[in-house]
């Protein structure tokens, strides 16, 4: 390499990699697939505590050959080793202090409960007790989404709707029943009241909630054609 | 200095000398590396404080995916490392013409760059089939995230079908007796979230380093590189040996819980 440069300053001039032999690769490699096995070989073993320890220790040995060896950065600058390390230093910090907090929300209350002090409820993320034991439900308006409910009566929206968008009214629409898309609540916002032909047919489908939002919306049509 | 005076073909016009260069581009490409790093941390974060929230839940989850997978997925991606790192070896030892015999490294030159890349690029295609397959099968027994996740008072039984429940069965994780029937912890949906968006996300990786692979190995077999100029393989080996590590980090802490 060097000859190929007669050059003055031929060691500031010329990139001299370091060449690692494949010796030393196929026995980083050799270890890395031992530390696997044993990272396997200790979850077997099931050490409870430990083994989350025990898995992180042994991840961090393989990234350090990793690093070392296959990043080359046991022969790089050390400035590239200053972000390497440093960006890990950083990642310790950012966990560390949010688990600090995490970890330590509330008093200690019954059945392993954390209860916020100040409040006298759970502290946030430690519900989840009661609702492994069935006690807490954590979507109560889920379980009584099934209940029959009147349908509104049909408006004179209808015709006024009609009015105002002609070219979508056609043999689909009852003209006694309401019309309701199917589509979910949120998209009916920014559909408003249109996709009739698509979704005139659904009506079986439609949620109460949509019912009482389109009937709405309806009236609200209506007011305007006024 | 007259432009032609200036160099060797591959030395950019704003660059003094190749070391500098090459110096230049390590030092982008390790502050690239300590972003990825931080990008990632937020998701290793999130993964510490759910895990301390929800152990049971996280526990149940591991035993749902399989460590024969996984461990699969980790020596092939340690073998496309070595290969990657194999790669950057021949590319630094460059032709050797003119070189006796004896004085020769083996395994060095274009060629051999070349097939440590194609056999980095296999290895990356395999790691994605296993998780095709690990996907499919998740997608199927109806642990997807979130939302998609049943619903509450899941019933793993009658919603993800009698499969998932022997496996339930099999892991020991159907302690959770409520109703007559068997449940799951609720939280066992934050654990398939953390799962789908940690390994999606270095799934993505792995697909952009396949696509960085076709690239540089296209230069090679072009003959852009030599002993001289190498530094495209060494920062594309540099991105893949991160990947690489931070899969050496998800194995166990996804797959290996308790």
């Amino acid at each position: 390499m060097a000859d190929a440069h007669a050059h003055d300053h031929d060691d500031d001039y010329a990139v001299h990699a370091h060449i690692t032999s494949i010796r030393t690769y196929v026995l980083i490699f050799g270890a890395l697939l031992f530390l696997t096995g044993l990272t396997v070989a200790a979850y077997n073993i099931r050490l409870g505590e430990l083994n989350l320890t025990v898995a992180v220790l042994i991840a961090m040995v393989k990234s350090s050959l990793v690093g070392a060896y296959f990043m080359h950065l046991k022969y790089d600058q050390r400035f590239n080793v200053l972000f390497f390390v440093g960006s890990l230093i950083f990642v310790g910090v950012f966990m560390a202090y949010t688990l600090n907090d995490t970890d330590h929300r509330g008093e200690e209350g019954v059945q392993g409960m954390r209860v916020d002090p100040a409040t006298g409820n759970f502290a946030y993320g430690t519900a989840t007790v009661l609702s492994e034991t069935g006690e807490f439900t954590p979507f109560p308006e889920a379980a009584d989404g099934d209940d029959p409910q009147t349908q509104p009566a049909p408006s004179e929206g209808d015709e006024a709707e009609a009015a105002q968008a002609p070219d979508e009214v056609d043999g689909t629409i009852d003209g006694d029943a309401p019309r309701v898309p199917a589509a979910p609540i949120d998209e009916m916002g920014e559909q408003g009241v249109e996709p009739l032909d698509e979704h005139g047919e659904a009506h079986d489908e439609q949620t109460d909630d949509a019912v009482a939002e389109d009937a709405a919306e309806e009236e609200a049509v209506a007011d305007d054609a006024e | 200095m007259a432009h032609a005076d200036h160099g060797p073909k591959y030395l950019a016009h704003h660059f003094d000398t190749p070391k500098q260069q090459f110096e230049s581009a390590k030092l982008g490409m390790w502050l690239f590396l300590a972003q990825e790093i931080l990008f990632f941390s937020g998701l290793f974060v999130a993964y510490g404080v759910f895990r301390t929230w929800y152990p049971e839940s996280f526990s149940v989850g591991s035993h749902l995916l399989d460590w024969k997978m996984g461990a699969l997925n980790t020596v092939v991606l340690l073998f496309s490392s070595f290969t990657a790192a194999m790669a950057v070896r021949a590319a630094q030892i460059g032709e050797q013409t003119g070189v006796p015999e004896k004085d020769q490294h083996k395994l060095g030159g274009r060629k051999w760059t070349s097939i440590f890349l194609i056999i980095t690029f296999f290895c990356a295609a395999g790691f994605m089939v296993v998780k095709y397959l690990e996907y499919s099968h998740k997608i199927h027994v109806g642990t997807l995230p979130g939302q998609f996740f049943g619903h509450p008072g899941f019933d793993m039984a009658s919603v993800a079908g009698a499969e998932f429940y022997e496996e339930m069965e099999k892991a020991g994780a159907l302690a959770y007796e409520s109703g007559g029937h068997a449940t799951v912890p609720f939280h066992l949906r934050t654990f398939f979230g953390i799962y789908f968006v940690m390994t999606g996300l270095h799934g993505i990786h792995v697909l952009i380093g396949m696509g960085l692979l076709l690239w540089i190995l296209k230069r090679n077999a072009s003959g852009e590189f030599s002993a001289e100029y190498n530094t495209p393989v060494d920062i594309f080996a540099l991105y893949w040996h991160l990947v690489d590590l931070i899969w050496i980090f998800l194995f166990p802490l996804l797959y290996l819980i308790d």
